[in-house]
């Protein structure tokens, strides 16, 4: 494992190719980030995370929600609670970059899923930079490889894009351990943004993710399909090679697909369930789907969430 | 197998190719670079068994295809059933024709009745065989019509003309075994055996499976082997039957003023469910030839009736009885019963009592003999005279017709050769055991052959503790005695013997072997009543007395019965000359005559006599037989009637299923005409063309290929 500062991660350090991917990818997020924000007032994402500093009067105009409604049972007066840190939410994005990332099919036009999940990481990291929040980065397989501690500042963005455009994938993925080892490095309350295909035991990552949710972090995961995998459009004899390890297998396709579809709709629902019992923001996209629209999707979601509560 | 274009079942090397693309396949193939490796391989995990054998099958079903396609186009011919040295010319036929009345059953449409369908069919089979030698044989076992073999189809088509359907029910095994007998010594390598028949259930129920194993053993171990073929001339329905019948009378005798009534009986043969409820019918009464009485009925499908008939004759000799029914359809062969009785004086018997003689056993003997008095000579079957009173051998040739020894100890020199010789001439003997019998003059009597079992010397005896000797309680086989198996002619079984004469059955006389038999026996197997016949006379041997002191026989209702019908045994034979189908009719007469029976409606011809016919003859065919006038020789009976079995009645047909069976039984090739024969042996011989089987078998691969290949490779896109 890495942890990259802000000096280290100078420009000096990044191949030509990785100079010019961050400026593309820059370009790409500031595209779709004013697409998504265009014409919107209030940012989605609220800082919950910040520490407690005290009590003051209810005066009006305050948010119905800072009130201490513990306070005005025990005193029959309305007080709202106080915080130290106002300023904006912890974000962390973490990004899966096991061997099966690496999978881009034909309707994707060779777009690997890891490329995907890293351009949507540096949307959402423009995203909520731009709305002042800190943004930090964890780059994860079996483990930790990258970390960026999250920093709130436009200059942090091309630490993040440096990063981000420096990321390989390749070997195997434990994505619980990986996240485990995140859980470690975040101190304080905030976001957990988990970009990933989800590729391993729905229990390990179940439980990492549980853990997370414990500790009163908002979660929000980003599953990756590439549309091959959804659909399995093989026709002739085909050997199936494992991104992650040496596993490989010869069959016909056309035999398999329906018990392979089977399969992936049951994974589907697992993933789903699990989410759905800790209250995390799942929201699956496939590699030739704008991220855009993907970004638009999760705004709709959060929002309908928060409707759902008042 | 055979096959027609053997150069084109090359093309089965086809049968490579899917083999040789499948191996192809399996090295060429795509690889792809795999992210979702875990949930392909859990779905591999679950289906790899189902994959592999769908995978093995499309093989299996595409390498078939060029197979069959080859086979097809190479035209196999099936010769597995082909047998050696089968031709259509020099075939030996023996062919079976099931002559039983219900042959005769009519066509309610109007078609032809079995006998000529299966006269028609039989032609056209025999005609087909160019130069095949034909015979003809009987199913009822009758002498056929056409003697011996031929190859002139003119001669077999007369003789097959002359089969009138009238026989009872047939004994198709015996019939069967005769003429594979028959066809075994024909020469030819082509043996063809062919039996017509209706095939009903009461010929053809009642074979058991051994026999048709047998039979299949006998076909089978021929060789060459022998073919069987049933050619079933069944009638598309059963239909109905209705039959008439004489009910056997007690006693064929009767006496002039006699009057007495005939049962006839009437039965309806039909399923219940035929729709048709009653049917009216009419019963017409003959005696002589000449119409008596009718009456009519109503019958219900499966009932019956019985009617009767009364007669009183003053004139002597025989009498024809007959019933019959007229324009009813069904089976004419059991439309009409005959029955004959002889009317005749009672029957002169001479007594000779014994030196035990009591007054109540004379009174017992005279009492069953004759049971309404003495002066009724209308009623009583036998006159009894007494020997006290005269010279003994001048009253044996006073012509009686039986003598009767009570318990005699010996009779003088003089009387005993009036005796033997009134025996020997025809005369009936009934000799009753008693305690002071001279057993040297009975085992002259024996060693001359005119006693059927030796006396013993001591008398046996029960003494009250061990218990009385009863008759051996069965079901007796002995002609005239079987009313003795029912109630109506009183408990046989329950005589208690105190004392009796054994009779030696071991020793039985050698000069008698041939004609004696036991007609009763006691408990412990012992003769009680030993039969024999001497000269042209019957002698009858009892081992118990008339003696009160002896046992209560003369006390039991069952007396009178046991006694006359002793005494009809010892001075006529007494065999009935009303028979059923298919029984054997004993004619007596001089060796050195022959004659013939004649039936008196259908004209068939019942030869006997020294020509080497037997004079046992089995005789099928119902009606009266009687000599021919200017043939008339001394034979006893001079006439006889045959009745239908009631069992030939029955139209009940053999199922389908039931039919198949027996075939399966006999290993035998089932037919319903001669095209269908034809087209058999021509298989036989020439082998079975399959390729539209194989061709069907080809499409159904093709369907089968594609329908599979569309299961395991559904959804794919």
């Amino acid at each position: 494992m890495s942890s990259v500062s802000q000096d280290k991660a100078s420009s000096a350090n990044l191949s030509e190719q990785d100079r010019d991917a961050v400026d593309r990818l820059q370009l790409f997020a500031r595209g779709v980030v004013e697409g998504v924000t265009g014409g919107r007032h209030r940012s989605p994402f609220r800082g919950s995370s910040v520490e407690f500093k005290e009590h003051r009067e209810y005066v009006h105009g305050d948010e119905l929600r800072t009130i201490d409604w513990k306070l005005y049972g025990k005193s029959d007066r309305l007080f709202i609670r106080q915080y130290e840190d106002e300023t904006n939410l912890r974000a962390t994005i973490v990004l899966d970059q096991s061997g099966s990332m690496k999978y881009g099919g034909k309707k994707a036009d060779g777009l690997t899923k890891h490329e995907y999940a890293v351009r949507l990481a540096a949307c959402m990291s423009m995203l909520l930079l731009s709305q002042q929040d800190a943004v930090g980065l964890s780059t994860v397989d079996t483990d930790v490889q990258q970390n960026l501690p999250p920093r709130s500042n436009m200059g942090h963005m091309n630490l993040l894009l440096r990063v981000l455009a420096s990321s390989r994938p390749g070997g195997e993925t434990s994505l619980g351990v990986a996240l485990q080892r995140v859980a470690s490095k975040v101190k304080r309350r905030g976001m957990l943004i988990l970009i990933s295909d989800c590729f391993d035991a729905i229990e390990s990552l179940s439980k990492s993710l549980a853990y997370f949710r414990h500790q009163g972090h908002d979660v929000i995961l980003f599953q990756i399909w590439d549309q091959d995998e959804l659909e399995f459009p093989f026709r002739n004899r085909t050997e199936f090679r494992s991104l992650e390890n040496a596993s490989k297998h010869l069959l016909d396709p056309g035999a398999l697909r329906k018990a392979y579809l089977k399969r992936v709709e049951e994974f589907r629902e697992q993933l789903e369930t699990e989410t759905s019992k800790l209250r995390i923001d799942l929201v699956t996209c496939t590699t030739n789907e704008p991220c855009g629209e993907v970004i638009k999707r999760l705004v709709a979601k959060r929002q309908r969430g928060k409707a759902k509560k008042k | 197998m055979s096959f027609l274009n053997i150069f084109l079942l090359g093309g089965a090397a086809a049968f490579l190719a899917p083999l040789l693309i499948h191996l192809l396949n399996r090295t060429r193939f795509q690889s792809v670079d795999w992210g979702a490796m875990h949930l392909l391989e859990s779905a591999i995990q679950v289906n790899s068994r189902r994959m592999q054998w769908e995978s093995l099958l499309l093989l299996l079903i595409r390498c078939l295809i060029p197979l069959l396609l080859a086979f097809c186009l190479a035209r196999p011919v099936l010769t597995a059933v082909q047998l050696a040295g089968l031709s259509g010319s020099g075939r030996a036929f023996v062919f079976l024709l099931d002559d039983s009345f219900s042959m005769d059953q009519g066509d309610p449409a109007g078609g032809l009745t079995p006998s000529e369908r299966a006269k028609r069919e039989l032609l056209a089979v025999s005609g087909a065989g160019k130069s095949s030698v034909k015979s003809l044989a009987l199913l009822s076992r009758q002498v056929s019509p056409f003697e011996g073999t031929t190859v002139d189809d003119s001669r077999f088509a007369r003789g097959l003309s002359k089969v009138r359907p009238m026989a009872g029910r047939s004994d198709p095994v015996s019939s069967l075994e005769a003429a594979i007998d028959q066809l075994r010594d024909a020469t030819s390598t082509n043996k063809q055996l062919v039996l017509a028949s209706d095939f009903r259930a009461a010929d053809w129920s009642g074979v058991d499976a051994a026999s048709l194993a047998a039979l299949r053993e006998r076909l089978e171990e021929a060789n060459p082997p022998m073919q069987l073929t049933l050619l079933s001339l069944q009638p598309g329905s059963a239909g109905e039957n209705i039959s008439v019948r004489f009910e056997e009378p007690e006693d064929f005798r009767m006496i002039p003023g006699q009057a007495k009534r005939f049962s006839v009986t009437v039965k309806r043969f039909a399923a219940a469910d035929d729709g048709e409820t009653q049917r009216d019918l009419e019963v017409f009464f003959e005696v002589d030839g000449r119409a008596v009485a009718s009456e009519r009925l109503s019958l219900a499908p499966g009932a019956s009736e019985q009617l009767s008939l009364a007669c009183e004759f003053d004139t002597m000799g025989w009498h024809n009885l007959s019933a019959s029914l007229q324009d009813i359809g069904g089976m004419p062969g059991d439309d009409r019963a005959e029955l004959i009785v002889q009317v005749e004086d009672p029957v002169r018997v001479v007594r000779v009592p014994g030196a035990q003689r009591t007054r109540d056993a004379g009174d017992f003997l005279r009492l069953a003999l004759m049971p309404f008095g003495e002066e009724n000579t209308t009623e009583n079957r036998f006159r009894v005279t007494n020997s006290v009173g005269g010279v003994l051998h001048l009253k044996f040739r006073e012509e009686p017709e039986l003598v009767i020894l009570e318990g005699t100890s010996e009779l003088p020199p003089k009387a005993t050769e009036a005796l033997q010789e009134f025996v020997l001439e025809g005369g009936g003997l009934l000799i009753f055991a008693g305690g002071e019998m001279d057993l040297r003059w009975y085992e002259s009597w024996r060693e001359a052959g005119m006693l059927p079992a030796q006396y013993e010397n001591t008398l046996a005896n029960r003494s009250a503790g061990q218990g009385k000797m009863k008759l051996l309680r069965e079901t007796i086989q002995t002609p005239g005695f079987s009313i003795f198996n029912g109630s109506e002619a009183g408990d046989l079984f329950s005589l208690d013997f105190k004392s009796w004469r054994p009779i030696v059955a071991e020793a039985a006389n050698e000069k008698t072997a041939g004609s004696s038999y036991t007609a009763l026996r006691f408990e412990d197997g012992s003769p009680a009543v030993q039969v024999c016949r001497a000269g042209d006379g019957m002698v009858v041997q009892c081992a118990f007395s008339l003696l009160e002191s002896w046992s209560n026989l003369p006390q039991r209702p069952v007396f009178v019965p046991l006694i006359q019908q002793l005494a009809k045994m010892a001075c006529r034979g007494d065999v009935s000359p009303n028979l059923t189908a298919g029984a054997t009719v004993q004619i007596q007469h001089d060796a050195a005559q022959e004659g013939k029976f004649m039936h008196q409606r259908e004209g068939l011809e019942l030869p006997f006599g020294s020509d080497g016919l037997s004079s046992q003859v089995a005789v099928m065919a119902p009606g009266l037989y009687r000599q021919a006038a200017e043939e008339q020789v001394a034979a006893k009976p001079s006439q006889f009637t045959v009745q239908s079995d009631t069992s030939e009645s029955d139209p009940t047909l053999l199922s389908a299923t039931e039919l198949q069976e027996l075939c399966g039984s006999l290993g035998a090739t089932l037919v319903k005409d001669s095209q269908e024969y034809e087209r058999s042996a021509s298989l036989k011989v020439n082998g079975r063309e399959i390729w539209r089987w194989l061709l069907i078998g080809l499409l159904v691969l093709l369907f089968a290929e594609i329908l599979l290949g569309r299961l395991i490779t559904k959804g794919a896109i």
